[in-house]
């Protein structure tokens, strides 16, 4: 038998669910009420267990009238396997927190400025932030400041790793999030979003303030 | 008449007294680059008052606004006799044309700062004399090249020669003191 993946893009579940299930799929636009996002448990209507959504495949939500017809053709074991597949890819709760973050209010001259937060995981496992994003730049980088024969040197890295149970401290003279293109003038608060190789990401909101 | 030659005649004493009280940690000897007025600046212009000075560049996103940040604060330590102390912040970046620098250190309002900058060879030859070091390095960042540099403080004495040095986590305190002692 095919994967649950396999029949879920076989049956074309993607074209109005995404080929990630985000809801994003080339005919979203087309239903009249807009397809679930099935990475979110909590927005599948007709209930998020496999005999919940393997039903619901069958059978469609309210009878077809919401845009979901019924599929009643799937045989029920792919169903199921379906509904598995799209139980796997539920996100998990952030297992990272962050704290105390803060953009340095950029100089006026230069359209550059530096983030920093303290990162804690509560997960048993090393966990990286491997992206990060805000609106307040065009881009958004992980630097990590090292003396290097005498002089300061500025790499550009990869990721930010985050000890098991462990905390990863963002601060001057060490790593920071550099902001680039910004967006000026800067709001009071700016919102970070912190991708991590668990596939999770993190949501963090930072001030605009200067040094103590 | 008296008491005027005596007055000057202890003053004399006492301002040569402090002259020699502190040692050199370097000579340096005479420079020139350009400010951020776009003019020639000589360091014979420096002599018979004490400054500050540091190696950076303005895209340079924490060291640099770090010890600026530090530099305010020794300046707020020392108070306002300190003000007739310049900081020099001596740009390594090509990138940073005088009006930038201008813009840049405007910003730091509290902070009587004169940015200088140069040709490659002026910027060269002063990095030298002050024994520091930069490299400009295509870092694979959007930000464009990322200059590795030293990010000491020097504080110079009334001939221009360097008097202390400080590391970026030095105590603006002691910055102060050292500033006021000159």
């Amino acid at each position: 038998m095919k994967s649950g993946r396999e029949l879920y893009l076989a049956y074309g579940c993607a074209a109005c669910h995404g080929v990630n299930a985000d809801g994003r799929g080339p005919a979203a636009g087309l239903a009249h009420v807009k397809p679930r996002d099935l990475t979110n448990l909590a927005a599948y209507r007709g209930g998020s267990s496999v005999e919940a959504i393997s039903s619901t495949i069958a059978f469609g939500v309210a009878e077809g009238r919401t845009g979901m017809p019924g599929y009643p053709d799937i045989p029920k074991r792919e169903r199921e396997a379906i509904a598995e597949y799209l139980r796997s890819l539920a996100r998990q709760p952030a297992r990272v927190a962050v704290y105390d973050a803060w953009i340095r209010t950029p100089n006026p001259a230069v359209d550059v400025a530096a983030g920093f937060m303290t990162l804690v995981s509560s997960a048993p496992e090393p966990l990286s932030v491997v992206a990060v994003s805000s609106p307040a730049a065009d881009i958004v980088e992980m630097h990590e400041m090292k003396s290097v024969d005498g002089m300061m040197s500025m790499q550009k890295v990869s990721a930010i790793r985050i000890p098991p149970r462990g905390t990863a401290k963002l601060a001057p003279g060490g790593t920071h999030l550099m902001l680039i293109g910004l967006n000026k003038p800067l709001p009071r608060q700016t919102e970070f979003t912190l991708r991590l190789d668990d596939g999770t990401t993190v949501t963090a909101s930072a001030i605009l303030r200067d040094e103590d | 008449m008296k008491t005027k030659t005596a007055v000057l005649f202890l003053f004399l004493l006492f301002s040569c007294a402090e002259r020699k009280q502190h040692e050199k940690l370097m000579d340096v000897g005479p420079w020139q680059l350009v400010d951020h007025d776009g003019r020639v600046f000589r360091s014979e212009s420096l002599r018979g008052q004490p400054a500050l000075l540091f190696f950076g560049y303005t895209h340079c996103p924490d060291a640099c606004p770090t010890m600026m940040s530090k530099v305010a604060r020794a300046y707020r330590e020392a108070g306002p006799d300190a003000a007739r102390i310049p900081t020099l912040f001596v740009s390594v970046d090509p990138r940073d044309q005088p009006r930038v620098l201008k813009e840049y250190l405007a910003y730091f309002g509290a902070v009587p700062a004169k940015g200088l900058t140069g040709s490659k060879a002026q910027i060269d030859a002063v990095v030298k004399q002050f024994g520091a070091q930069y490299v400009i390095r295509d870092s694979g960042s959007a930000a464009g090249p990322l200059v590795d540099h030293t990010i000491r403080l020097y504080l110079l004495d009334r001939d221009g020669d360097v008097a202390r040095l400080f590391d970026p986590d030095a105590d603006p305190a002691a910055i102060a003191e050292a500033m006021t002692a000159l």
